[in-house]
């Protein structure tokens, strides 16, 4: 037992220590301080220690304020006049409910569980099990202090408030012992969050969550309660079957085969997500040339990465306007959700960048293209890369633009509520303003790669350079989100801004591309 | 044509793996860049190919009296680890190549023409090159940058990994196109070395050095070598 948690927090630390490694690297200012074995230096396996501490440690109770302060807070503002205890308690409950199937660390794919059970050999049922245990012991661990906090301010009696997190962490068991039944039927490993069902149930409940105060209405305190404590008893039961499962060296070895190849390849491509994305069937063809075949075949044998992540995000705005237009055909209310969506239309622009493909389409293209194509020389030559990045600029602001016309067409179906000239005028700016933004945030994407390079075959951490580019884009759209820039402006700019910053771009790239786009070692 | 390196050093950190290294290839003859493991033979390359940035000194081509900067097109080379994309057939890949090339190619072949010449199997053509073996993936590379008939080859540890059939082959196809090109081939494993190639260059101490192959029968030869790599463990 503790020769498996020493193990595992070991092995915890040693795949983070590599990213905390890189990255230190990176700042001129250790580098010079450190000496020059750095991965043996004394000091600096303390300070990795002690980074990985306050990362372990501090992701326990950030992610705890953000879910009550930022999440449950924010409800409470959309109502005037639920009480607290209510608003908190049925926020909690929808909220947890999403937790209960979207976010369970339970035979989720990481990798230095994979090394653990395949490589050292370490029991998988005891491994398993501590690590599930750990996460739960940092569920109850981070909500604790915080939901006794909120909640005395917001006057709930604090037995409740005690058992809340024991409600959260038993509730896993649920979703563990279901993995468990359907790999015992059908040899599949299902992972949390994963399924497009799950993504419909989640996107569901998070609008009860949203619209039932904005419609002022409350579910009985009691019967959240209720619903909460429940969860005890019942994970309590289902954990029964995760405790008495005899078959977890088996259904990690599924995992193993379902990642296909990973171990052979995790050597050379840390990344086994993208590089299994390759679909195994040759038939798909191209008749094009040079690098529009290069390019298409790319896509083409990547559209489970691309494409249909993008579809599927597609079909689940599409479903959630129909069932706003339903909805809304028999509830009333019509003026005051588009009102609150009106005003809500600047923080799409997190959403539109979020959702963005971006970042899997260009690690997909380092990972599984460039990475081996950039020892080829004709592939380095200023023209050839200029050729090719307007070709996957093309690329990539189509695959991003159908989910975002998608979610453009549904915010602008809610804006159109009222039904009036003035609506509609209103509904046609959103939509163009997410495509826009859409657009926009691809081109930011691809730019940004081509000039930063970001990705590293041996860690999952990204280039400082690009890290800090990154959180400066991030800092301004949260900037721009407070400017109340009327929509047309803010549309019509993101278009020319995009035309300038292409072309600006395609000049920088073929000047540097020599010296950023390449290997680094 | 000669390939000249002036004061070439490399630093990672403090640790120096290049230090100073003068020397100048010559065109037409194959040279074997013999290391230990750790030695810098992948390092001197990246170099060369400017896949790094050196610490200090220069690397160019000087053709009759005249020195000039090694372009992208003048180099090919073929790493130790197989690099293709390996989202494509064997097939794509070299038609793909083959299009984006087709200006500088001379007496351009068919795409099985060119399969036939490193004998890749007919049925292996069309499959993903993910799929291929480690062999099959470097005689690919090898093909490719054999193609591209680039003025420098520089092959790290190229014929360690292919049976002996193939390896057989591909020291056959280096011997053909040697003329008109410099061939750097780099290699821990001696009689490789001893067997292909005109010029033996020692890479150890960060330092090349010349090993005279005419005066020594075979056997004092591989001792004289042992030697030279010997003083480094004990240096
Ligand atoms: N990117 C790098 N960072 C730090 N050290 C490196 C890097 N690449 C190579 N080295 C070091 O340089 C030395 C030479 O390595 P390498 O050129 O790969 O040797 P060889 O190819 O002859 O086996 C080794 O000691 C290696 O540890
Ligand atoms: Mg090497």
């Amino acid at each position: 037992m503790l020769k498996t948690l020493k193990m595992m927090f070991a092995l915890r630390k040693a795949y983070k220590s590599n990213s905390i490694l890189y990255v230190l690297r990176q700042l001129p200012l250790i580098k010079k301080i450190l000496p020059t074995a750095l991965s043996q230096s004394k000091v600096l396996n303390v300070i990795v220690t002690i980074i990985f501490a306050i990362w372990e440690i501090g992701a326990i109770f950030i992610g705890k304020i953000i879910y009550y302060f930022g999440a449950i807070g924010y409800l409470r503002t959309l109502s005037d006049n639920l009480s607290n205890e209510v608003l908190f308690c049925q926020s909690l409950l929808l909220l947890t409910a999403i937790g209960l199937f979207m976010n369970v660390s339970f035979l989720d794919y990481r990798k230095d569980k994979v090394y653990a059970i395949n490589i050292f050999k370490l029991n998988a049922k005891e491994y398993t099990i501590i690590d599930f245990g750990y996460s739960l012991v940092k569920i109850i661990v981070g909500t604790l202090p915080i939901a006794i906090f909120m909640g005395l301010a917001w006057g709930l009696p604090l037995w409740f408030l005690i058992a809340i997190p024991f409600c959260v962490a038993f509730g896993k068991f649920i979703y563990a012992s279901y993995v468990l039944s359907t790999y015992e039927r059908t040899g599949v490993v299902t992972y949390a969050g994963k399924s497009l069902l799950s993504w419909f149930g989640a996107i569901a409940l998070g609008f009860a969550a949203f619209l039932m105060p904005v419609f002022e209405y409350g579910l009985p305190k009691e019967i959240c309660m209720a619903g909460l404590l429940l969860l005890i008893p019942v994970g309590l039961i289902c954990s029964v079957k995760v405790f008495t499962y005899k078959n977890y060296l088996k259904i990690n070895k599924s995992m193993l085969s379902q990642m296909d190849i990973v171990m052979k390849k995790a050597r050379k491509r840390q990344d086994n997500q993208v590089a299994d994305s390759i679909s195994a069937d040759a038939i798909e063809t191209s008749n094009k040339k040079g690098f529009e075949f290069f390019n298409e075949l790319f896509v083409k044998r990547h559209k489970k990465l691309l494409w249909k992540p993008a579809i599927n995000l597609t079909i689940v705005m599409l479903a959630m306007a129909v069932i706003a237009n339903v909805l809304f055909a028999f509830l009333g209310g019509r003026e005051i959700c588009a009102r609150i969506i009106d005003q809500m239309i600047p923080y799409f622009s997190f959403v539109v960048f979020t959702l963005n493909r971006g970042g899997a389409y260009t690690k997909a293209l380092f990972l599984n293209c460039d990475h081996s194509m950039l020892t080829f020389s004709f592939y380095k030559k200023r023209n050839n890369v200029l050729k090719l990045f307007v070709i996957r600029l093309r690329e990539i602001v189509k695959v991003n633009l159908l989910p975002a016309f998608a979610m453009g067409l549904l915010l602008a179906f809610l804006v159109y509520l009222p039904g009036d000239p003035e609506a509609l005028k209103k509904s046609l700016l959103v939509l163009f303003v997410i495509m826009a933004e859409s657009i926009l945030f691809s081109v930011h994407y691809l730019v940004l790669y081509y000039l930063l390079q970001p990705y590293n075959v041996n860690t999952e951490v990204r280039s400082v350079p690009y890290m800090i580019a990154f959180g400066a884009s991030y800092i301004l759209i949260y900037i721009l989100m407070f400017q109340r820039i009327p929509l047309e402006t803010f549309g019509f700019s993101c278009l020319g801004f995009c035309a300038v910053y292409t072309v600006i771009a395609s000049l920088l790239i073929y000047r540097f591309a020599p010296q950023t786009f390449k290997l680094k070692n | 044509m000669r390939l000249v390196i002036e004061g070439l050093t490399k630093n990672f950190d403090k640790k120096e793996v290049l230090r100073g290294i003068n020397f100048s290839f010559e065109e037409g003859k194959i040279y074997g860049l013999l290391g230990r493991n750790g030695a810098g033979k992948t390092t001197f390359f990246n170099c060369v190919n400017k896949d790094m940035p050196v610490t200090g000194g220069t690397i160019s081509f000087e053709e009759d009296g005249m020195k000039k900067e090694l372009e992208p097109d003048d180099i090919g080379y073929v790493l130790s680890v197989p690099t293709v994309p390996e989202f494509l057939t064997g097939r794509e890949f070299l038609k793909f190549f083959l299009e984006i090339n087709k200006d500088r190619i001379e007496n351009l072949k068919t795409i099985d023409e060119y399969f036939d010449s490193v004998s890749i199997l007919e049925e292996d053509r069309d499959k993903l090159l993910k799929d291929y073996s480690h062999g099959m993936k470097n005689k690919l590379q090898m093909l490719v940058n054999i193609i591209a008939n680039p003025k420098l080859l520089l092959l790290d540890e190229p014929l360690t990994t292919l049976d002996v059939v193939v390896a057989e082959e591909m020291k056959q196809i280096l011997r053909d196109i040697k003329p008109g090109r410099i061939t750097i081939f780099s290699t821990h494993i001696m009689d490789l070395a001893v067997d292909l190639c005109d010029e033996i260059v020692l890479l150890h101490h960060g330092e090349l050095e010349v090993v005279d192959k005419e005066n020594l029968d075979d056997k004092g030869f591989k001792e004289r070598i042992i030697a030279a790599l010997k003083e480094e463990q004990d240096a």
